[in-house]
């Protein structure tokens, strides 16, 4: 039976994917053109979010639960398959730092490498999608909410994150550290 | 010519009006008042349609729109005008006709004016004239048309009659001013003995009995021929010359005109260069904007995930999780061995033996049971992706002022168009005055080369002229008939020369005292330091008294404009009233003429208005003057002891205007 289960288990990225209420129209509102090119975009694809999202939603420490609407944008299966590979690098990263979720290292280790995939990572994959819905309400807040100039809101949205995350000199050390530890 | 009475029927607002001339020696003025659109111009043009059946409505239906109204389908109606002048102490009675019917669509159909003239003559009889030839004939003698506008003038026209003036007429303008200053028997003498086919001399020439000699036939002939060609060609050139001077004055008007707008031009060109350049920046705005959108899309992930990769990578680290994995080999390699009983050194496996109970260990350092192989290849992904990224926030920040930068561009561009714009205003380009000086440049050489081939071609029809007159000389003389013609030729000739040289010198005479004249009274309306000289063709040139030895032609002003015209139109009344009373026993004749003017004052100041009032009516035998009321009350004033008649329009209605 547990052979069958785990043969029959799809992950959130083996099949299309829906967004409902709120975040179906911050999707729209994050995708939609803001000027005269269409190149002018926040993010070309739905796709596109559902990548950055749960990486910002988990860097600012932001979850929010599915809306109870009906589902109304979709993220189609081709463009699933093609991103899974990213998408699968993140769900890595979050999984293994979301120590709040999980404060043991090696149950940690197992989700990201062990689970995923599998049955066992149901409920990981949930507390992800929560990350990817809590990011699309930061991408929303940060780019869109401000005004209408994207590419205002754009640059001060990166400055906070490069002063936040990624500030000059713990950027360097960091890097210097992590290249001695490897 | 003095204007007695004018009765006007249906002619426009006018159903029935009589209108009575003051043409008395002392109350010469006639002056008619009414407010703008009351008819004053009705009536002055009801003169050029009496006498030439022309006017300058644009509406060519003449009829009283009350009285066309009335009509019934299929009636008639008369719309007529009935000048009574004296003319060389003779009464003429000018009658000019128009019928209208009323067509049974109920449109107003016009038939073609016929003209009448009564006239008593010198021997008591009556004589009617209603042949349209014969009375234009005999107008025409009274007042040419072309230079009856200079009489009977519109104030509003002012402008452009100066312009004519000064500019050049056309050749005949110039016969009829000759005309009017009494150079007309002169003209006509000499018109009629002139050596070509229709003249005495050329006929002279013809009758040469030939005899048996065919040689003197073809000789005559010949001269005859080329005294023709030679009458034609100087014809041409006159033409060509004239045609060429309005094209030499246009170039110069042009080429003032064009530099006026250099400055223009200039800046049209830079206004053209402005919006090429914030076109350019407008491209590359969009394209810095797109940039930065573009750049967000493609570094986004790695540049949002790389404080956890940097965190993910370094926990992995501490973890130690690499170097124990059987590399590229899955737990799936060794169930299938452990299956099938056989390594695949070909040792035989047997559950629970030492070699199945190793590779069973090995099971713990391979994939799903060891996480070393996937965390291995989750660090390479992560460290290439640390390698990759760019610092999205300063190259972002870049391309933002890239953007202001290019904007602050546009900007500026734009604030410099439309400053341009500003001086701009008005401003329409100098393509077609270009065009048009290329035109008249072109005209000017054309006409050039055309007049010295002519000329040139007068040279060789001279010589062979002078070859035959010659050879018919001394054949003529050898025969009596011929002789005799050859003798009336010559008188004839000596004639003609003679009358030739004195009508030259008194062209010139009279056209100096014409200058003298006109200059008099020039400068007594415009009191400026101008002179006007008048050329060969009788255009007249402003001068600045100061300035004469540059002998230069100046640009006039409006009241100066005005001047000129009163000036000439008053020196040549002024001239042919004073050769008038010179006596009637010399070549000379002139007679004496009215001038009718419509809103002559209104473009005047009141001190002109003044001077202008005083003179018009000493120089003039009879002044007729349409004014509106305001400058009515003027005139009254200045002219009051030569107002001879004095009429006021009173409008009934916008079909009809009363005269009281």
């Amino acid at each position: 039976m547990a052979d069958k289960a785990q043969k029959e288990y799809q992950s959130i990225f083996d099949h299309e994917y829906f967004f409902h209420g709120v975040h179906a129209d911050r999707l729209v509102a994050l995708t939609s053109q803001s000027g005269e090119s269409s190149f002018m975009k926040l993010f070309q694809r739905n796709v596109d979010v559902f990548m950055v999202a749960p990486v910002v939603g988990f860097v600012y420490g932001k979850r929010s639960p599915v809306d109870s609407a009906q589902p109304d944008r979709t993220i189609n299966f081709a463009q699933m398959t093609y991103c899974k590979n990213d998408l699968i690098f993140n769900y890595r990263l979050i999984t293994l730092l979301d120590k709040e979720y999980e404060p043991d290292t090696g149950k940690r280790l197992d989700k990201a490498f062990r689970y995923i995939g599998t049955p066992q990572a149901e409920l990981d994959e949930k507390r992800f999608e929560e990350y990817m819905r809590g990011g699309i309400d930061v991408l929303y807040e940060k780019l869109v909410a401000p005004g209408h100039d994207y590419e205002k809101n754009l640059i001060l949205f990166l400055e906070e994150f490069d002063e936040r995350y990624l500030s000059p000199q713990d950027a360097e050390v960091d890097l210097v550290k992590i290249a001695h530890e490897l | 010519m003095l204007l007695k009475s004018l009765h006007i029927k249906n002619f426009r607002q006018f159903i029935d009006e009589t209108i009575l001339f003051g043409d008395g020696l002392d109350k010469n003025v006639t002056i008619i008042m009414g407010d703008n659109g009351s008819g004053k111009t009705t009536i002055a043009q009801a003169f050029s349609w009496c006498l030439y059946c022309s006017t300058d409505f644009k509406d060519s239906i003449l009829i009283n729109r009350k009285v066309a109204n009335e009509m019934s389908i299929g009636s008639e109606e008369d719309v007529s005008a009935e000048l009574v002048l004296q003319h060389a102490d003779v009464d003429y009675t000018v009658t000019t006709t128009q019928t209208y019917r009323k067509e049974f669509t109920g449109k107003i159909k016009s038939f073609n004016p016929t003209q009448a003239i009564r006239y008593k003559r010198a021997d008591g009889q009556q004589e009617f004239i209603k042949d349209s030839l014969k009375v234009q004939g005999l107008i025409r003698k009274i007042l040419p048309k072309d230079l009856s506008r200079y009489f009977f003038f519109d104030g509003e026209r002012i402008n452009l009659m100066s312009k004519e003036i000064q500019n050049g007429h056309s050749t005949t303008f110039m016969t009829a001013v000759r005309g009017l200053l009494g150079l007309g028997a002169f003209e006509a003498a000499i018109g009629h003995l002139k050596p070509t086919s229709s003249g005495v001399i050329g006929k002279y020439t013809a009758k040469f009995s030939s005899g048996t000699n065919t040689t003197i036939t073809t000789a005559s002939d010949k001269s005859t021929e080329c005294t023709d060609k030679i009458a034609a060609n100087n014809k041409k050139i006159e033409i060509l010359k004239a045609e060429k001077e309005q094209a030499d004055q246009r170039i110069v008007d042009l080429s003032v005109e064009i530099k006026s707008h250099e400055e223009g031009e200039k800046l049209q060109i830079r206004k053209e260069k402005l919006a090429g350049k914030r076109a350019a920046a407008q491209a590359s705005l969009l394209k810095a904007r797109e940039k930065l959108f573009k750049d967000f899309g493609a570094s986004a992930n790695n540049y949002f995930s790389q404080p956890l990769i940097r965190d993910a990578l370094g926990m992995i680290a501490a973890e130690d999780l690499e170097g124990k994995d059987i590399p590229s080999m899955h737990a799936k390699t060794i169930d299938y061995l452990l299956k099938h009983g056989e390594c695949i050194c070909g040792e035989k496996l047997v559950a629970g033996d030492a070699h199945y109970q190793h590779l069973v260990g090995l099971l713990q350092y391979l994939p799903p049971q060891s996480i070393g192989v996937s965390a291995g290849n989750f660090t390479s992904e992560g460290k290439t992706r640390l390698s990759h990224t760019t610092n999205l926030y300063s190259s972002s920040v870049e391309t933002a002022s890239l953007i202001e930068s290019i904007d602050d561009s546009i900007t500026s561009y734009e604030g410099d168009i439309t400053e341009i714009e500003k001086q701009l205003t008005g401003y329409t380009g100098v393509g077609h005055l270009q065009q048009e000086l290329s035109l008249c440049q072109k005209t000017s050489r054309d006409n050039d080369y055309k007049i010295s081939q002519l000329t040139a071609d007068n040279g060789k029809l001279e010589w062979q002229k002078g070859q035959y007159e010659a050879q018919l000389q001394s054949l003529a003389l050898a025969d009596e008939k011929n002789k005799a013609i050859a003798t009336y030729k010559a008188y004839a000739q000596y004639i003609y020369d003679t009358l030739s040289q004195e009508y030259a010198i008194e062209e010139k005479k009279t056209r100096d005292e014409l200058q003298d004249s006109i200059n008099q009274i020039f400068k007594t309306i415009y009191a400026g330091g101008l002179s006007l000289k008048i050329d060969d063709h009788y255009n007249i040139q402003v001068f600045v008294d100061q300035f004469s030895e540059f002998n230069t032609d100046i640009e006039t002003s409006t009241a100066q404009s005005i001047s000129v015209i009163f000036a000439f139109i008053s020196g040549i009344i002024k001239m042919a009233r004073e050769r008038q009373n010179a006596g009637e026993d010399q070549l000379i004749q002139t007679e004496a003429y009215p001038l009718v003017m419509d809103a002559p004052l209104s473009a005047f100041d009141k001190r002109r208005i003044k001077t202008v009032c005083e003179i018009l009516p000493s120089v003039a035998e009879q002044v007729i003057i349409f004014i509106k009321d305001t400058d009515g009350d003027i005139a009254n004033e200045y002219m009051k002891a030569k107002v001879g008649a004095q009429y006021n329009f009173e409008k009934i209605s916008e079909f009809e205007t009363r005269l009281k």
